[in-house]
This record gives C-alpha cells, sequence and structure tokens, in this order.
C-alpha cells in the first residue's frame, strides 16, 4: 500500500472502505490519545482498553468525520467520551469523569506508582472544573498548541487562554509551593 | 519540551498581572511538570491494537468487565420479546463459586457504591438493640433553631436537638478548638446536644429486603419478567446485569448483597453524540425535567427524596447531574466531605436523554443506638486533632459556621452506614467539614 501522507486523502480512502489506510492515522495518533486517557485514568490497562474503544469506534464511524475539521480533535472528543462512560460504569457513584474528580481516599485502581506521585495534586486539579483540567494536561504534560485543544475542546483559542490563565491563577493559590524547588 | 520560559511568556502574554508573581508561577510550573506521571505505552499493545483494528478484530468488551468477587457465568439468558426489545442478562455469583475469573483489580474491591435501588413505597426502619448498650427505645426530639442563616433543620431528629439562645452564642462562640495553632477557629452558633445515645443506620440486607427488592425489580419498566425465580433458584447469585440492545438501551446492574442497583446508558448500543445532530445545551428547568420524567417512566420513587436540583453542569461533556437529596427519617444526609448524598440522575443536555441513575435507595434500613458525644468543645477538639483540611487548603485557618445535623453515610465494601453527625460549613469556601457524634469513633 502506498504511504500517505495527506491526512483528508487518508481519511477518504478510508471512508471509501480502504480501511487498511487507518493503519497511517493510527500510527499518526495512537500514543497522543493512550496519553491522554492515561492521565485521566492512571491506569495501565484501563488505558489500553479505552485506547482500543477508542480507535474501534473511530474505524467503525469514519464516515462521520467531517474531512474540513480535524481528525485529531474528532478523535479527542470519542477518547473522553470512553473515559467518562468508563468511570460512569466503574464508579456509579458520582458525577465522576475523570481520575481527579475522586477524592484521593477512595478506594481506586490506579498504578501504584503513579499514586504516590499525584497525591499532592489530586485535591488541587480534582478543584478545577473540567475544562480548565483538560487544558492544563494538555497544554502543560502533552504540549499541545493552543490551536489543537481548542478544536479538542470545541472552544475558540482565546477562551482556552482564559481558561488555562484562569486555572493557574487558582493553582497558585492552592497549591503549596515548596521551598527548595529551583530550576 | 516547553521551557518554562516559554510557559511564562505565554502566560504574561495572557495576563500581564502574572509578571508580579513571577517567582511562584515559576515554581508551580516546576511543580506541574515534575508531577507530570511516567509511563510508557507498551510497545506490544500497540502493535497487536494496530493488527486487531486492521484485520477485524473487536475491542475487549469493557462493559461486562466484572472485577473482584463477581464473575461474569452467563449472558444472554434472557429474551423479552415484548415490544421486541432484546435484553441480555448477566447472573453474577460470588468468587466462591467462580470456574473463571474475568477481572481482578488491583485492590481487590468491587465497588457498586451508591446505587441503592429504590422502589421502596415508604421508608421502613426497623430497630434492633445494640448488645453492648442494651435496647434503647427511638427518642424523637423536636428540633429548633434560631440561627440565622442556618438552613432549617428536618421537623425532627433522632439524635439531637440544636439549640441556640443568645447566652449559649456568645458563650459558645468563642469556643475554639485546642491546640497551638487551631486547626480550625469556631465561629458559628454552638448547638447544644442533649441526647447520650442516637441510631446508627443501615441498609437492610435481610432475606425478607431482598425478596422485595426482586419483586419490586419488575416495576423498573424494562420488561423484566422472572428475575425473582432466576436469582432464587440459585442463592449464589450475588448479582444480575441486565443489558438492552435496542437503541439507547440501559444497563440495569443489581447486586443482591448490597441491595443496590444502578443503571447507566448502554453504550454499544448508543450513538455517539459526535455523530448526531445535536439540540443546543437545554435549560436546568429543563433538564431537572429530562431526570423526572425518566424516573416517572421507569417507577422510580421519590417520596423519600428532597426536591430536585440541578447539581452541577460540565460543558464539556454537555452533561449535568441532577440530584434529589435522600431523607432518611426527616433528616438529610451527607457525604464525608459534607456534600449532600442521593438520588444522581445524569442527564446528556444535548441529547436530552438520562445517561444514568444512581444512589436509588430501597429505603428499608435496621437501626441500633450506640452513645454518642454530646460535648460541643470535645467535638471541636477531636476535629482539631483528626481532620485534614487545615493543612490541605489555603493559608488562613479554616472558620467553621454554625453546623448543620444530619446523617453521614460511610460505606465500605460489603456495607453502607448512616451515622448521626455535624456538618460544618466552611467560612469562604464550599467545603464543609464532618464528624460522626459517635463516642470513640468521632472523627474517623
Amino acid at each position: 500500500m502506498r504511504q500517505l501522507d495527506n491526512e483528508k486523502e487518508i481519511i477518504a480512502h478510508c471512508q471509501n472502505g480502504e480501511t487498511a489506510f487507518f493503519g497511517a492515522l493510527y500510527d499518526r495518533y495512537v500514543r497522543t490519545i493512550y496519553s491522554f486517557i492515561y492521565y485521566k485514568t492512571f491506569h495501565k490497562e484501563t488505558a489500553e482498553d479505552l485506547t482500543s474503544e477508542t480507535f474501534f469506534k473511530a474505524l467503525n464511524h469514519i464516515k462521520a468525520v467531517d474531512p474540513n475539521r480535524s481528525f485529531q480533535s474528532w478523535l479527542y472528543k470519542i477518547a473522553q467520551n470512553c473515559v467518562i462512560d468508563h468511570f460512569r460504569r466503574e464508579r456509579k457513584t458520582e458525577n465522576v469523569d475523570d481520575v481527579w474528580d475522586i477524592a484521593d481516599n477512595t478506594n481506586l485502581e490506579i498504578d501504584a506508582n503513579v499514586s504516590l506521585q499525584i497525591s499532592a495534586l489530586r485535591k488541587e486539579l480534582g478543584q478545577l472544573s473540567h475544562l480548565q483540567r483538560d487544558i492544563i494536561i494538555m497544554r502543560v504534560w502533552q504540549e499541545l498548541s493552543y490551536r489543537e485543544i481548542a478544536e479538542i475542546v470545541g472552544k475558540s483559542e482565546a477562551s482556552c487562554k482564559m481558561n488555562y490563565s484562569r486555572a493557574v491563577k487558582h493553582l497558585k493559590k492552592v497549591v503549596p509551593i515548596t521551598i527548595g524547588i529551583t530550576d | 519540551m516547553n521551557s518554562i520560559e516559554e510557559i511564562l511568556a505565554e502566560l504574561y502574554a495572557i495576563d500581564s498581572s502574572f509578571k508580579r508573581h513571577e517567582v511562584d508561577l515559576r515554581l508551580l510550573i516546576k511543580r506541574l511538570r515534575l508531577t507530570k506521571p511516567d509511563f510508557s505505552i507498551d510497545d506490544a499493545f500497540v502493535r497487536r491494537l494496530r493488527s486487531d483494528i486492521l484485520h477485524g478484530g473487536k475491542p475487549k468488551p469493557i462493559g461486562f468487565l466484572v472485577r473482584s468477587y463477581f464473575i461474569q457465568t452467563g449472558k444472554n439468558l434472557f429474551r423479552s420479546s415484548a415490544f421486541g426489545t432484546a435484553v441480555a442478562l448477566v447472573l453474577l455469583v460470588p468468587l466462591a463459586y467462580a470456574a473463571q475469573i474475568y477481572h481482578k483489580n488491583q485492590s481487590g474491591s468491587y465497588q457498586v457504591d451508591n446505587a441503592f435501588v429504590s422502589l421502596g413505597q415508604q421508608q421502613e426502619i426497623s430497630y434492633k438493640p445494640q448488645n453492648a448498650f442494651g435496647p434503647v427505645a427511638l427518642t424523637t426530639v423536636s428540633a429548633t433553631t434560631a440561627a440565622t442563616n442556618t438552613p432549617p433543620l428536618p421537623s425532627s431528629s433522632i439524635f439531637a436537638t440544636i439549640a441556640s439562645s443568645s447566652a449559649s452564642t456568645t458563650e459558645m462562640a468563642s469556643v475554639t478548638a485546642t491546640g497551638t495553632p487551631p486547626a480550625y477557629i469556631f465561629t458559628g452558633i454552638a448547638p447544644s446536644l442533649q441526647t447520650t445515645t442516637a441510631n446508627v443506620i443501615e441498609t437492610d440486607t435481610s432475606s425478607d429486603a431482598r425478596s422485595e427488592l426482586l419483586d419490586n425489580i419488575q416495576n423498573l419498566g424494562f420488561e423484566l419478567t422472572n428475575i425473582t425465580s432466576i436469582a432464587n433458584a440459585n442463592n449464589s447469585v450475588g448479582g444480575i446485569e441486565v443489558q438492552e440492545s435496542q437503541p439507547f438501551g440501559y444497563i440495569v446492574s443489581m447486586n443482591l448483597n448490597k441491595m443496590s442497583i444502578a443503571i447507566s446508558k448502554n453504550s454499544a448500543v448508543w450513538p455517539d453524540e459526535t455523530y448526531l445532530p445535536l439540540s443546543s445545551d437545554t435549560s436546568a428547568t429543563d433538564t431537572i425535567t429530562v431526570a423526572l420524567n425518566f424516573l416517572r417512566s421507569h417507577n422510580i420513587d421519590t417520596s423519600n427524596y428532597g426536591p430536585a436540583t440541578l447539581l452541577s453542569e460540565n460543558s464539556a461533556s454537555s452533561t449535568a447531574t441532577v440530584l434529589l437529596p435522600l431523607i432518611i427519617h426527616k433528616q438529610n444526609v451527607y457525604n464525608p466531605d459534607g456534600s449532600l448524598y442521593g438520588m444522581l440522575v445524569s442527564v446528556d443536555q444535548k441529547l436530552e436523554k438520562v445517561t444514568g441513575v444512581t444512589g436509588i435507595s430501597l429505603q428499608k434500613y435496621t437501626a441500633s443506638p450506640y452513645p454518642v458525644e454530646n460535648n460541643f468543645t470535645n467535638i471541636l477538639n477531636e476535629l482539631n486533632a483528626t481532620s485534614t483540611l487545615a493543612t490541605s487548603t489555603a493559608t488562613d485557618t479554616p472558620q467553621l459556621e454554625t453546623p448543620l445535623a444530619g446523617l453521614i453515610r460511610y460505606t465500605t465494601n460489603n456495607y453502607e452506614f448512616f451515622v448521626p453527625g455535624l456538618i460544618f460549613p466552611v467560612a469562604s469556601s464550599t467545603n464543609s467539614i464532618t464528624i460522626s457524634l459517635l463516642k470513640d469513633s468521632a472523627g474517623k
């Protein structure tokens, strides 16, 4: 199969039933989507399951993709919905959209090595709105551009920047700064 | 990787006032980056998934994963012909009877926490003596309160009367927790706790209650029959999961050990809204109406719940949660974090459909009396010694306002308790802190 770089062209092939071309889209996004899901679940097996679910859904609904809109943002939206559905299935208790919504004393299945790492941040990031939290994760941890973030969350770049700055202001108030951390 | 300088520069471009806090911001960003969780994606997984996708494999049935104490022993055991609705029924039996374990989680627990089904029309509390202290008759004491800004207490309270007067206010308002420095400053009106025992309430898990739960499940509107005979045919059945297979169908998960039910959308048969023409977001009133209509159409009784309110909205996912606060014996029920506990109805505002219901109570309880702490200073001291709020929030010492009385809901893997307690709002914060009034367990 010939290699294609143009995403629109790849999607067009997929939409015509040549699903072998989907491999190129998979290769391009699997790590980004996995990391996004991992930062919302902190559990390797769950992240793998939901990544799998995301790409199967994407392939099954590839004909619904608008070629004039970002494929990446569409994929993120599917991943986000998979995560939300996962927590609703698992917790069945609260309005839980990702791991940050869950109190750190809750019996939660997350990777042991990450548990200590994020325990200090759980409470603080948990106080942010879902949108602010996603923007912080995508900007600081995933290093996506504002343009990409805006497409994914369905807001303008200006709105994303505003939410980002509000989130930072809030975190500046509530995150205890440890003396001794230097550049 | 973006350098800290780059991140700072973009923050300054958004809001130049950030420049005045450069040192703090630098430390904050440093901390955020340091706590970025390390993970590595398994290359074997990436290759395997790629192969599965491109060669027509299927994803793992995540919705069927049953963790820990339960296993999946069969499915498609039941199909209803009514209205052409296909329903898959999954029986879950305890691990002891298991032949095959699908997935066991790290913590070894299976939680279907608050989904207490609900079908009871009347609230029932049966009282059983607590051996250590002997039988204590239920005492209902009218609550009176004169505190201005204090939400009204239930008309009766089984454990305490909160009374305030100018004298007690003057005397007690100056009470602060002991310790240096104090974890809290109490600025409210101190309650006068006039009882020495109170009832701890548990969900009734007796065989009678189980039978009643099974009988009532027929009323849920999911075209089910013979649930009772299926469950009774094998006493080891610990749970039943029903999956509707028509578009916009639901999964109903019944845990017969914990007397609980949860309803959630069956994602496998719900179109992803990404692919649907959507209406604009609905208003709060419309959202509540969608929730109440769903409960009504599924015969879920709401008579033992308070008025529905919109609890939260998530603009990113266009979902909202409607809360109907649970009322047990005329008392509100609170989570340990001080938020009201009750039935939660999740609504997709764009689809205008309910996506899940949890916290539905069967309303059958047992109650046992226990001694309670009625010295308010002791309660404050206990709070000061045990609660962690002060160390986890801002620099100012939290100010506790006049407490509310209520039941605090605690859960373990297998049990649910409603314990008499106090809920202290925290000034200038959405947080509250709670404390159990049980002696020897306050603050734990």
